[in-house]
Order: structure tokens, then sequence, then C-alpha cells
């Protein structure tokens, strides 16, 4: 069997809409500072960046013409409508509730998209695990610097040493920023204000550990001679 | 099991004269749609001539967006250029590289010179070109492409018929680049 090692062009707008989608649900969920802002914010920003993906973006309307099979259509489907809503609960707060369920449908529906068999790299247990794990990487340390009375620190911990142990620890500063990054949260316990060391370094961490996945692509592909 | 159109392509009547491939790019504007692919064999080397396999199974069309992949009655996976957007997703899908972006930023592929088959004009140009009949094609019931130099079948189920060198002896590219 051949494999080809590859790496991804134009990916920085899906690496900015997949980190942007997974902050923004997050941030959201914990209900941080104006969630409802920053949301809309991370997901319209994000969303502007990954339309670039697309060479003809005079006919992007056309991405959600294949809800029935398409999960990148559903994605894009799913994203939008919880920006819609996202606005409306700045006016009504109960939209909060359809504005959280199609952005996690949104979310989810970025881990399938690249779970493709025919990309080894990207079929395995640690695409959904660092999609999911970053959701929470990157908004623990703001719920805690917000109420460091919590019990999230044992949380953030948690998340980040699932993530290294679904890496395999095959990057060495996606596991070295992550070590650090459970050791500070720890010490934070006592000095609550370094928690935003953590904030910093799982973001660092996210995104660097983003830039690899689209930059070092294993592909089935043809023998090459 | 429907029989439906697909490649045949034979190791032992290839010669590697590559009439395949310009054939095609000849025809469609230099895409590259089909390669030639040579490969050490014993003391001698063979080669494979590949383009879209029209998959029982096309991921390509799965993933589409757009709904700008269709697969028709013949079993033709054809790019409808006027609803593609150029996102690529159909690349990352398809594990045969099938799939070439032209200038203007559109996805294309072999459609099997449809064009030519359903107007009654002739057979696919590369077919059209094969000076041995290695590269054939026909109604054929389901791919045989289980090789060990290619993408595991049941990914997207390809509908090609490869028939293996007839001294078994194991293929071996001689480079690949992981």
């Amino acid at each position: 069997m051949f494999y080809i090692l590859k790496k991804e062009e134009n990916y920085l707008g899906l690496l900015a809409f997949t980190i942007g989608s997974e902050f923004a649900l997050g941030y959201s969920l914990f209900k941080l500072p104006f969630w409802s802002i920053v949301s809309v914010i991370l997901l319209v920003a994000s969303l502007l960046l990954s339309v670039n993906h697309a060479r003809r973006t005079d006919r992007f309307y056309r991405v959600i013409y294949n809800l029935k099979t398409s999960w990148l259509s559903r994605e894009v489907l799913f994203s939008s409508l919880s920006i819609l809503f996202y606005i409306l609960s700045i006016v009504k707060p109960v939209f909060y509730y359809p504005a959280l369920v199609f952005l996690t449908a949104g979310v989810i529906s970025s881990i399938i998209i690249y779970m493709l068999k025919s990309r080894p790299s990207w079929y395995k247990a640690d695409t959904p695990v660092s999609f999911v794990g970053s959701i929470f990487t990157m908004s623990l340390p703001i719920c805690i610097l917000f109420n460091p009375r919590s019990n999230n620190y044992y949380s953030i911990s948690d998340n980040i040493a699932i993530e290294i142990i679904s890496n395999h620890m095959r990057s060495k500063v996606r596991t070295s920023l992550n070590i650090v990054s459970i050791l500070i949260s720890l010490i934070s316990i006592i000095i609550p204000e370094i928690i935003i060391i953590v904030e910093i370094m799982n973001i660092v961490s996210e995104t660097e550990h983003r830039k690899e996945f689209y930059e070092k692509v294993i592909y089935y592909g043809l023998p090459k001679v | 099991m429907e029989r439906k159109l697909g490649f045949i392509f034979d190791h032992n009547k290839c010669i590697i004269c590559n009439a395949c491939v310009d054939a095609c790019n000849k025809a469609y504007g230099n895409l590259n749609w089909r390669s030639l692919i040579v490969m050490p064999y014993g003391e001698s080397k063979t080669a494979l001539s590949i383009a879209c396999n029209h998959c029982d199974n096309p991921t390509c069309m799965q993933v589409c967006p757009a709904n700008a992949i269709e697969k028709n009655e013949m079993g033709i996976v054809r790019i409808r250029d006027d609803k593609c957007i150029g996102c690529g997703f159909c690349t990352w899908a398809c594990p045969y590289e099938a799939l070439k972006f032209n200038n203007e930023g559109i996805m294309t592929k072999c459609n099997f010179c449809y064009a030519r088959l359903a107007e009654g004009k002739g057979i696919p140009y590369c077919v059209e070109a094969c000076p041995t009949g290695a590269l054939a094609f026909g109604w054929i019931e389901k791919g045989e492409a289980e090789v060990d130099y290619l993408p595991p079948s049941e990914i997207t189920k390809p509908r090609i018929v490869i028939k293996q060198p007839e001294i078994k002896e194991s293929l071996k590219s001689k480079c690949f680049t992981y």
C-alpha cells in the first residue's frame, strides 16, 4: 500500500473556522462574559475566512446544495443558523438554546468532514478528540479566571491529558505545551491568576496541532515513480 | 450485480508508450486526468494506466457540497462544471488522485468521453489510442482492483478491472513519498 505525505494548500481559512467555531461553542456553553457577541464575532469572522477556501466564491451559495449526503453542506448550514440564533440571543436570551444546539451540530459536522478513509492521518480517534478537546481547553481557563472557586482545574488537566494520549505524543510541540499547561493549571489552584497563561498555551497548542493536521496529511494515492 | 461502464487494464499487454495519457491530454487540454505509472517488475518493468475509476461508491460525489458531481445510468461519474464551487473537498475523498483543477478554479476529471459515447462518435480517446489493447473498456459487473499498489478498494469500490502480470511476482513501486 502506498501513502503520500502532502500539505493541504490554502488551509488557513479552514483552520480559522474549526478553531473559531470550537472556541465559540466552549465560550457560549459556559456563558462567559458577552458570550453572544463574542460568539457572533468569532463565527462570522472565521466563516468569512473559510469562504476563501473555495476557488469560485461567486458560486459559494451552492455550498448548502447537498444536505442529503455532504457534511460540508450540513456544517455550513448548521453554523450559519447558529450565527442567526446567537444574534437573536442578544435581544432574546432564550435563543441561546437553539444557537448552542446548531453550533454543536456544526462542530460535529466538522469532525465527520475530516473522518475520511482516504486520509489515514485524519481517520483516527485523535481527530474527534482534538476537535472536542479544544472546545474545553480554550474555554475552561477563562471560566476559572472569572470563577476561581470552580472545580474546573481538574477538568482542564483531564482534557489536556486525553489530548496527549490520543496524539500518541507524536507532536513534540503539542505534548510539551500540554504537559506544561497541566502543571500550570494545577499550580493555579493556589495562584488563580496564572490560569491566563494556561489559556494562552492552550490556544497556541490547539492552533499548532491543527496546523500540523493540515500540513502533514497522510493520503492514500497512486504509486510515485 | 448490474453491469456498468468501467476500464479494463492488462499489465501483460502494456508497452509503456504513454499513448493513453497523450490522447487524453490532447483531447481535454493537458489536465492529466490519466496517469501512466511505471513500476519495477522483476528485472523488467510494467505500468498501470489509471484515471477516474467511476467508482460504485463515489465518495467524491457524496462529499461534494454543491451537488456538482453526478453518476449516470451508465455508471459514469461526471462533474457539472457550471455547479462546481472549487472547494476541492472531492480531492480529499478520492484516494486515486483523479480530480484536477482547471485554470478557472473548477474541478475536472475523466468523464469517460461521455459526449463521444452518447453521440456514437467513438470510444474513449485513451482506449482508442492504446496500440496493444492493454487499456480497454466495457460493461463490467464489478471492479477487480485488489492489488497491493493501489488504495484499499473497499473505500470507493472502483469499477476497474486490473489484469495482473501472468508470472506471479509482487509489483513494487520504485519509491513512495512517505
